[in-house]
């Protein structure tokens, strides 16, 4: 698979759908990323292309059916008393629910079989000593993805929020979009699939200001995450050759990879798509400046947590069911807790789902609880802390050490979690863990550094810089600063001379070519 | 659109191919300079032998050897010329992979037009694995399979580095902060070393057995597009397996003896019996079955020379005596 970052995508995929997409009417436009999506998505998968192909037949007929159901009612409107009225429209629902339950349940079903049927052979060899043959079937590219798409195109039709497209091609291209069919960002209908179908004309301011975003997206994968990458890899694999401040980095610098990475190539994909004149949604916020694990959520992968919270949280927590589970804490908890204690369920749902939507793994599944854990012990706590902090005379709101001290608890939560997320399993990750707490200062010689890791010192410079750039640039923007803004009110001269050094300096500098192991995307497993 | 959106758009999309030309000019710049192939031989960087053949005047070179470390490590084209008088270059890089040779290959015919390509095998096992079947090696050659292989990212990957040094030596500015290595000799792209790494116990690995090594279908496309390749040139293609205790086995020898015999290739193993008495695993290796050295590349160079003197005679020439490769009688010893 080409991935995002790669000359050939950039020249070839993007290019040549760029150029295709360019010279045809607006009209017409949509065709041309079809094309380049299909040949993307082709190519990359070698023609295992049949899931996302009943995936689109599956939700193009249903959410079809779905508007017909719709349409039908409201041509009989006017025929229909106040009572049959009633009826028929809950007749209808039933129906709405049902063809959405269906499809929906069909659509799944093509995520779990493909994705998690190995994961469940493994665990039913291993809890009952079967000795089960692994499926064969390989897991489609972009499948956790698009299945979300899918899901959410369907929901939003059965609640009107959408009409369904009667053009097949138009939904095709919104499934199998080659900028965010492999790590998302994972987009609605109305908002990028619309887009899509519309078209835009270029626009040569528009298209600078996306490849500037390409640049600095570039700059995260190549030159931070790649090279972060040959540290942390090694070290979560033998973490026992060193020590324990030595994994400790291995973690922070997996950490580094991971933002870089993911949100690096989500500046390529969004880049790509301003330069089209296409807005694709955000994914992340500075994440790293969250005070609470809650909020670190709403500022990482955001677009997975917003469906995440769309459409399985509020379904779930406005159900008739939870609804009376409330009214009945209600009688018993005081109001806090009262709200607290349905919501706890559906968030139980939520973090089992976001963990074991990440992997076909137990780990996977850990690494969603464990963030639930955090959250709920910060929302059952919370009168407590409040309490305490309001003893110590601690003002939570203004005080800029008490914030201070959030973040960097947060980035630590973080870190934990990042460890469990990248160890070989949880046993190893609690090994890994105990091993930083007990072997911190363990004797280990430094040339290690130097001889193990694919690094030589000036990787070692070029990582804390470009990490400092990383940071002062997360700052500008935590600050309500856009630094292309800034950049775009310099002399022409100026940004031209700065733009053509940056792009030589990040082809000089980058982590790629023979000195450095090669690095997949992570997300593209996923 | 109306007349002042058209003029801002003009300028701007003249300001965007400004841009991309500067940007060209700089990269080729760069490639011609610093980052240049002789700026990196003179810092020592070992990569710089896959461009070998840059260091010959053009349409000078009678054989080309192309392969990974075992290439640079095991034939020396000084030996070859003294035995045979055939001006030949090894264009050879650690694990270097088929498809980059087919591209280096496809830049090499620019300026050479060698009578004799010999595709050296171990490249094509490089990072693929033990694993062994009981199916005849086969190349699927259906227009899906070349069209995923047209489309390997690897390939326009490897096209730009053949072009434009830059972007294969673009590590090559950390030298400066770290230190130079010692500047390389242009043995042809031989790589040469005395060291003696005798092999301790040595494995039967060439036992008969009717297994094929397991190699992905890409691998072999490569194979077979670098030898369709060599063959619109002009060039013949000989397959050679050279002496490698540790990685090489039976099972690849019968993978390659199938692609050989499909598309009627010699190929020469000199792991196999036949070559038996060539090789001393306590003289001939630098690293402990590895790689040969110098010792074992004189005796493996002899024998290939006779092979290909034998199967090619008629196509190449003796160059010794020849006013044009006076040079090469004065750079035959390799201190």
């Amino acid at each position: 698979m080409a991935s995002y970052n790669s000359f050939l995508f950039l020249l070839l995929y993007f290019g040549g759908t760029f150029v295709l997409y360019s010279l045809l009417p607006k009209k017409y436009k949509y065709l041309a990323l079809l094309a380049g999506s299909w040949f993307y998505y082709f190519i990359s998968t070698r023609g295992n292309v049949w899931a996302l192909a009943v995936t689109t037949a599956v939700v193009y007929g249903a959410a079809l059916w779905m508007d017909a159901v719709k349409a039908r009612f409201k041509k009989d409107k006017a025929t229909l008393d106040k009572d049959q009225r009633k009826l028929r429209k809950a007749a209808d629902r039933r129906k709405l629910s049902l063809i959405f339950g269906v499809s929906a349940t069909l659509t799944v079903a093509l995520l779990l079989v493909t994705k998690y049927a190995n994961f469940a052979v493994e665990t039913v060899n291993s809890l009952f000593g079967t000795a089960l043959a692994n499926t064969r079937i390989a897991q489609p590219l972009g499948v956790s993805f698009y299945t979300l798409e899918a899901v959410s195109y369907l929901y939003d039709v059965k609640t009107d929020r959408v009409r369904a497209t009667k053009n097949p091609l138009k939904l095709s291209l919104f499934l199998s979009f080659f900028l965010t069919v492999v790590e998302g960002p994972i987009a609605r209908y109305d908002d990028l699939g619309v887009q899509l179908g519309e078209g835009a004309r270029f626009d040569c301011d528009r298209f600078v200001r996306g490849a500037e975003r390409v640049l600095w997206g570039l700059f995260k994968k190549v030159v931070l995450a790649d090279r972060a990458a040959q540290y942390a890899s090694l070290m979560f694999t033998d973490f026992q050759k060193y020590n324990g401040a030595m994994a400790l980095l291995g973690v922070l610098l997996y950490t580094l990879q991971l933002y870089s990475e993911f949100s690096g190539i989500m500046d390529v994909v969004c880049g790509c798509g301003e330069m089209m004149g296409l807005t694709l949604p955000e994914n992340f916020r500075q994440p790293f400046f969250s005070q609470s694990v809650g909020e670190f959520w709403s500022r990482w992968h955001m677009t997975l947590g917003a469906w995440l919270k769309e459409y399985v949280f509020y379904p779930l927590s406005l159900s008739k069911g939870f609804q009376k589970l409330s009214e009945k804490a209600g009688a018993r908890l005081t109001p806090y807790y009262a709200g607290l204690a349905p919501a706890s369920i559906a968030m139980f749902a939520v973090w089992f789902l976001c963990g074991f939507w990440h992997g076909a793994g137990w780990k996977y599944v850990a690494y969603g609880l464990y963030y639930y854990v955090l959250m709920m012990l910060g929302s059952y706590t919370e009168p407590l802390s409040k309490r305490v902090c309001d003893k110590l005379g601690i003002r939570r709101e203004t005080s800029k050490w008490f914030h201070v001290f959030r973040i960097l608890r947060t980035f630590a939560l973080v870190n934990l979690g990042m460890l469990i997320f990248n160890a070989a399993g949880l046993r190893k990750a609690f090994k890994m863990l105990a091993f930083i707490g007990t072997n911190f200062f363990r004797a280990v010689p430094g040339k290690v550094l130097l001889t193990d890791f694919n690094l030589r010192v000036p990787d070692y410079v070029v990582l804390a810089l470009a990490t400092a750039a990383l940071i002062a640039v997360s700052v500008m923007r935590e600050r309500g600063v856009d630094p292309r803004d800034r950049f775009a009110r310099l002399p022409f001269a100026l940004r031209f001379v700065l733009l053509l050094f940056f792009t030589l300096l990040l082809i000089i500098i980058g982590a790629y070519g023979h000195d450095y192991g090669p690095v997949d995307l992570i997300y593209a497993n996923f | 659109m109306d007349k002042a959106t058209i003029k801002k758009q003009s300028r701007g999309l003249l300001r965007i191919a400004a841009f991309l030309l500067a940007l060209l000019a700089a990269l080729y710049a760069l490639s011609a300079t610093v980052f240049s192939h002789d700026a990196a031989q003179r810092r020592g960087n070992n990569y710089v032998r896959s461009f070998s053949y840059e260091n010959e005047a053009p349409g000078t070179v009678e054989v080309v050897f192309i392969g990974n470390s075992d290439a640079y490590s095991g034939i020396s084209p000084a030996v070859l010329w003294k035995n045979c008088g055939y001006p030949a270059v090894v264009c050879g890089a650690a694990h270097q992979s088929p498809l980059f040779s087919e591209m280096l290959l496809k830049k090499l015919y620019r300026t050479q037009s060698p009578a004799v390509v010999v595709l050296e095998m171990d490249m094509l096992f490089d990072g693929q694995g033990k694993a062994v079947t009981s199916q005849k090696a086969r190349c699927p050659d259906g227009p899906l399979q070349r069209l995923y292989r047209l489309m390997l990212p690897e390939r326009l990957e490897y096209a730009l580095e053949t072009e434009l040094s830059v972007i294969e030596f673009h590590n090559e500015w950390q030298r400066y902060f770290i230190g130079f290595r010692e500047p390389m000799k242009n043995n042809h792209g031989y790589y040469f070393s005395k060291r003696v790494g005798k092999v301790d116990e040595a494995p039967n690995f060439m036992a008969p057995t009717e297994d094929r090594a397991c190699l992905s279908a890409d691998r072999l496309g490569m194979l077979k597009d670098t030898v369709d390749l060599c063959r619109r040139h002009g060039s013949e293609v000989m397959l050679v397996a050279l002496p490698c205790v540790k990685y090489w086995t039976m099972a690849r020898h019968n993978t390659v003896a199938d692609f050989a015999e499909e598309y009627d290739l010699p190929f020469v193993d000199f792991n196999s019996n036949e070559y038996e008495d060539l090789i001393d695993n306590d003289t001939c290796y630098r690293d402990e079955g590895n790689h040969l050295n110098y010792t074992g590349a004189k005796r493996v160079t002899a024998a290939l020379g006779e092979r290909l003197r034998e199967t090619y005679g008629d196509r190449l020439t003796d160059c010794r005596g020849n006013e044009a490769y006076a040079a090469w009688d004065g750079r035959r010893r390799h201190k």
